[in-house]
Formats: C-alpha cells, sequence, structure tokens
C-alpha cells in the first residue's frame, strides 16, 4: 500500500492555528481534534477520541458522549460530499463553547471515507446579487404568464359547441411550434390565448409583444432588436413574436415582418393576432396609388398582404364572439369570480345570484370576454355580501334591454341644455384628468376663472346663463 | 367679473385636445427631452406633463382607468425588478396607456423580459423621441375613433 508524506509538519500547523479542526473515522468515531478544539470545547481532547460522532446515532447520558455526538456531521454528507452547519456543543462542567460555523467534507468514498470538520467563519453563503435578480425576475415573468393562463383557460371554458371547436384547435395549437393566426373581435381575449400557446409549446424561449398599428419598418426593427440580436448570436436561438391587430399593421411594416420571418426561418416564429374577416392588401400601397379622398381623409388601408396570410395559413384558431357563447357566460362568469377570490381580490363575494346571471346572460357583450371580466371585477369592488345581485353590476350590463340597440339607449331624449351640460362637464373631466385634478391649472388651462370652473363642478345641472 | 382668455370656441377646442403626459425617471434629461419634443411630436394635441413617483402613476391610474396617455417610465438597473412589478400591474389596470420604457442601462435580457411584459416602445437616449412621433399620432387617433 503506498503511504503519503509525514504530516508533523502539517499537525504543528495545525496545533498552532486557532481554528478548530476534527477528524471522524469511517466508523463513525473521532480520530483527531486540533488544538484549536480544546480552547473552543475546553475539555481535554484525549478523552474525545474513540467516541462515537454520528448524526442520530443514541447517546448515552455521559457529558463526554454527547459532546463528540454534537460533533458530528449533517446527516447525509456520506451522498453529499460536503456540507455545513453551525454547531453549538453542549456545556461541559463551567465551560460554554460558542456556536461555529462549521464546513464538513469527506474524503473517500463507500465505507473507507473519512470526515475532515473544520470551524471558523466563513463568507461562501452569500447570493451573488445579479443571480439573486434574475431568480427574482424570473418569478415575477412566471406570475405573469400564471395570469394569462389562468385568462386563456377561463376563455376557453363552457359546454357550447363554439367553446369545444376552440378547445381542441388550442390543444392542436400547443403541442406544435409554428406560425400561428388568431383571428377574433376585440377584447375575445386572443392575447392570453396566444401567450398561453406559446408557454406550452415553447416553454423557456423569448417573446416580444408588439402593437402592430403602430408600427412602421423601423420602429419594428428596433422593437425586435433584443430578439434579432439572440438569433444572430446563436444558431440554436429560437423565438417568437406576437403581434397585435396584424391586419392594421401598415404594409411596409408588414413586409419587414415578412422579411425577418424569411431570414430566421423557422426560428423565428409569428404569433398573429387579427380581426375576425381581415381584408386582403392585394399589392403594395404607396402614396401615389391612393386616391385623393384616401389621402384627404388620412384613411390607413388596412389588411394582410399575401405574404402573411401564406405564413399564417400554417395555423389559425378562431375565436367566436361571446355572444354567440351564451350557454357558457354563467361558468365563464363564475370562473373569473373564483380566479379573483383565489387571488386575493375578492374577500367577501362568493357567487353570482342568479339574476346577476340571467343579466350577463342576456347582455350581449360587445367588448366581449374582456368587457366580461371588467364587469367581474367591477361587481367585486361594488359588492358589500357574498352574492354578487344585478345592483353591483356596471350600468350598461344591467340597464339593458332585449331588442334595444345599447348605444341608443344612452341617447334617449335629453334636452339641449342637458346635452351642452354634458359636453361641458366631459371638457372639465378632460382637463382635471390632464393636470392630474389640479383644479387652478385646469382652469388655466380652459381659459375661464377657477371659481366659475368650481361652480361648474359643483352644479352642473345650472346654466351660467340663469 | 370672469375674464376668459379664450373664446367660447377656444374654450372646448383646448379642452378637447388636452393629453396627459406622465413621466416618470430619476434623471432630469427625460423629463426635459419630454418638454422639449412632445409639443412637436403631439401636435395638434397638447401635452400636459408631469412628473410622478411609481406609487402616484399607479394612483393615478387607479381611479382613471380609461386615461388615454402617455408614460415615459426610466428603468435603471437597479430596478428592473420594480419595473416588472410596475409594468404588469399598469398593463392590467390600465393597458390602453401608451407605455415608454427608457431603458439606457439595460442589457438584451433585461429588454427581453420587459418586452415579454409589454410596452409600445423602449428608447435608450432622448434624441429617439421624435421618431415616435407617428405612433403617437396613430395612438391618439385610435382612441379618439374608440370613443367615437
Amino acid at each position: 500500500m503506498a503511504t503519503g508524506t509525514k504530516i508533523r509538519a502539517l499537525s504543528r500547523l495545525l496545533d498552532a492555528n486557532e481554528a478548530p479542526l476534527w477528524a471522524i473515522s469511517p466508523s463513525g468515531v473521532l480520530i483527531y481534534l486540533s488544538a484549536g478544539c480544546a480552547k473552543w470545547l475546553g475539555v481535554d481532547l484525549e478523552l474525545l477520541i474513540d467516541r462515537r460522532s454520528v448524526a442520530g446515532a443514541p447517546v448515552s447520558d455521559d457529558p463526554l458522549d454527547q459532546l463528540a455526538a454534537s460533533l458530528s456531521p449533517p446527516v447525509g454528507l456520506t451522498e453529499r460530499g460536503s456540507g455545513s452547519l453551525k454547531i453549538q456543543p453542549p456545556i461541559v462542567g463551567e465551560h460554554r463553547p460558542e456556536a461555529i460555523e462549521v464546513r464538513f467534507t469527506r474524503v473517500g468514498a463507500g465505507d473507507s471515507c473519512l470526515i475532515i470538520a473544520v470551524g471558523g467563519l466563513f463568507d461562501d453563503r452569500s447570493v451573488d446579487l445579479e443571480l439573486r435578480d434574475a431568480v427574482a425576475i424570473r418569478q415575477r415573468l412566471d406570475g405573469w404568464r400564471r395570469r394569462h393562463a389562468a385568462l386563456a383557460t377561463i376563455a376557453a371554458t363552457g359546454q357550447s359547441i363554439a367553446s369545444r371547436r376552440l378547445r381542441r384547435r388550442l390543444k392542436v395549437a400547443a403541442k406544435t411550434r409554428t406560425d400561428i393566426g388568431f383571428f377574433g373581435r376585440t377584447g375575445c381575449g386572443n392575447e392570453s390565448l396566444a401567450l398561453r400557446v406559446h408557454q406550452v409549446s415553447s416553454p423557456g424561449e423569448s417573446i416580444v409583444i408588439v402593437d402592430g398599428p403602430l408600427m412602421d419598418a423601423e420602429l419594428l426593427d428596433a422593437t425586435l432588436s433584443s430578439l434579432v440580436h439572440q438569433l444572430t448570436e446563436s444558431s440554436d436561438a429560437e423565438a417568437t413574436v406576437l403581434v397585435r391587430d396584424l391586419d392594421e399593421m401598415p404594409a411596409e411594416a408588414q413586409a419587414r415582418l415578412v422579411a425577418l420571418l424569411e431570414t430566421f426561418l423557422p426560428r423565428l416564429r409569428l404569433l398573429g393576432l387579427c380581426g375576425p374577416r381581415p381584408a386582403v392588401l392585394l399589392e403594395a400601397l404607396d402614396e401615389e396609388s391612393l386616391s385623393i379622398d384616401d389621402r384627404l381623409a388620412d384613411r390607413a388601408i388596412t389588411g394582410l398582404c399575401p405574404d402573411l396570410i401564406e405564413i399564417l395559413s400554417a395555423l389559425t384558431v378562431e375565436n367566436p364572439p361571446l355572444a354567440s357563447r351564451v350557454d357558457d357566460v354563467p361558468m365563464m362568469a363564475t370562473a373569473l369570480l373564483d380566479a379573483r377570490r383565489a387571488a386575493g381580490e375578492s374577500s367577501v363575494a362568493e357567487r353570482i345570484s342568479r339574476a346577476a346571471l340571467d343579466s350577463l346572460v342576456v347582455y350581449p357583450w360587445p367588448g366581449n370576454f374582456d368587457e366580461l371580466d371588467q364587469a367581474i371585477r367591477h361587481a367585486i369592488r361594488r359588492s358589500t355580501g357574498t352574492s354578487i345581485g344585478i345592483e353591483h353590476l356596471p350600468l350598461a350590463v344591467r340597464s339593458f334591454r332585449p331588442g334595444e340597440d345599447p348605444a341608443r339607449i344612452k341617447s334617449k331624449s335629453i334636452s339641449l341644455d342637458d346635452a351642452v351640460s354634458r359636453y361641458e362637464q366631459q371638457l372639465i373631466q378632460e382637463a382635471l384628468d390632464a393636470v392630474d385634478g389640479n383644479r387652478a391649472e385646469a382652469a388655466r388651462q380652459l381659459g375661464i376663472s377657477r371659481a366659475r370652473l368650481l361652480r361648474k363642478i359643483d352644479a352642473p345641472s345650472k346654466s351660467d346663463h340663469d | 367679473m370672469e375674464s376668459e382668455s379664450l373664446s367660447s370656441g377656444g374654450f372646448l377646442r383646448l379642452g378637447n385636445q388636452l393629453r396627459s403626459w406622465m413621466v416618470c425617471a430619476e434623471h432630469e434629461r427625460w423629463i426635459t427631452a419630454v418638454r422639449r419634443f412632445a409639443p412637436e411630436m403631439m401636435a395638434p394635441l397638447v401635452p400636459a406633463i408631469h412628473a410622478f413617483q411609481p406609487s402616484q402613476v399607479k394612483a393615478s391610474l387607479k381611479t382613471k382607468p380609461n386615461l388615454q396617455a402617455v408614460l415615459l417610465w426610466e428603468v435603471r438597473q437597479g430596478s428592473v425588478l420594480d419595473a416588472c412589478d410596475n409594468l404588469a400591474q399598469i398593463r392590467i389596470m390600465a393597458r390602453q396607456v401608451f407605455c415608454i420604457l427608457a431603458v439606457t442601462e439595460l442589457g438584451e435580457r433585461e429588454k427581453t423580459v420587459l418586452a415579454e411584459l409589454g410596452s409600445a416602445a423602449m428608447i435608450r437616449h432622448p434624441e429617439e423621441l421624435p421618431a415616435l412621433a407617428g405612433m403617437l399620432k396613430t395612438y391618439f387617433n385610435r382612441s379618439s375613433q374608440t370613443k367615437a
């Protein structure tokens, strides 16, 4: 058997060092304690040799056995290889040892391993700040994603044929990483559905959300610069761009988007949110091809270019309007209430009354799922008991009468004075909103005195000419 | 005797043209840039520019959930976490607000995270503000169409 070098020099150095160091044999007994242990423990160290030092092993009432046991390593050290503990040895006689940090290391493996323990001050547990921030940011993102997952589940819930078809389509979409077109009216929840599909089909992949109508080619490049950077830096990187109102994106921005998709095919994926029946842009339009009327009206020519139609034809998801899923409304409303209760937003309301559900079912929901979500939030804030009643619903919902156009209800007969007064109030409110409620500033902006503004706010039904 | 600096027509026109622009930034360069560029960017609309603390922004939006406004938010290296929280809350309570993030100090990784939470635009320096004029015009045009 090979032998190591003499340890006399090591032994001298250890004895000269104040740090406690000890060794435990493969059989679990103390076989060495440095001079630092004597000062720390306040006992004759020879009395501790061959005493058992194994975590969880039975210990006699002998104070020295108990002292030896307190020097044992953490459970599982022989498997892990290293570990740390804060050790507070028991009091022996009148000496009170202080608690110290100890690092344990396994030397060797299996039945022949021995354990070395070193006590002292260590600074190896401080968390790298950048890592801590990265973890926290990831937690925020996960929370955001969970919110959209919950909304997506509720938006697709129900027993109607339309909802069952929608769920089938989403199931297929979630199983594959491909370009997808989501078609539906404003407020139908397509953004949450698209984000959920992205999370399931491409977990961990970067996604950038773009407002289609606000883009031009240059802005699109700037907005997607971080994705392009990732895709350029690594040939394995993949990324997704989600474009809201893709069919209202200017033609030149659509062309730029197509170029980017082709450049990074198939690593860059498109999730496009469109209206229910987008027009087709048959040719690239420029200033000269616009009619004089169009130019004068500054009218936006919207639709999808043929290249994007081809890209989105890989997979399409049609989300029908809420009005065509009437039988799903009670279930969705209840699910929204339950979700808000689970998020701690409702401490009181537990259910929706039948009368309120009837109102929700009858209302045509021009704003679709988003409007229903807002209505439930509104009702939760207003309710004081365990049940949400009709009186807690938004005015537009509870006052709707079938057979009447919702817009016409708001414009029943009103006198001219009332109409002027309402318009004045609207302007005053806009001015106050713009200056964060500062009435003096609002009065200056409106070109009237502060006193006059206050009179108008306090008595809106009176005319100045009375 | 009350004096009016505008005719009744002017009174109605100006009141209808005011749009709130909130600036939430530690560096004065951003509010200075907004004061310099916003009037030209938003013409004929008139910006009402104010500096806000983050808590004031959320409190303001909570009381006016349908407010059509521009929010410029400076995100610094040590405040990415707070920005994630604030941006997510704003996206929930007032998603219609036009949100511009000033990200001078951030790397690509942080910008990617913020991009997923959603903002209209990210800029690094004040001189990039005028380039957003077209976006702003479209935003307010769409807002007025929605109102109509």
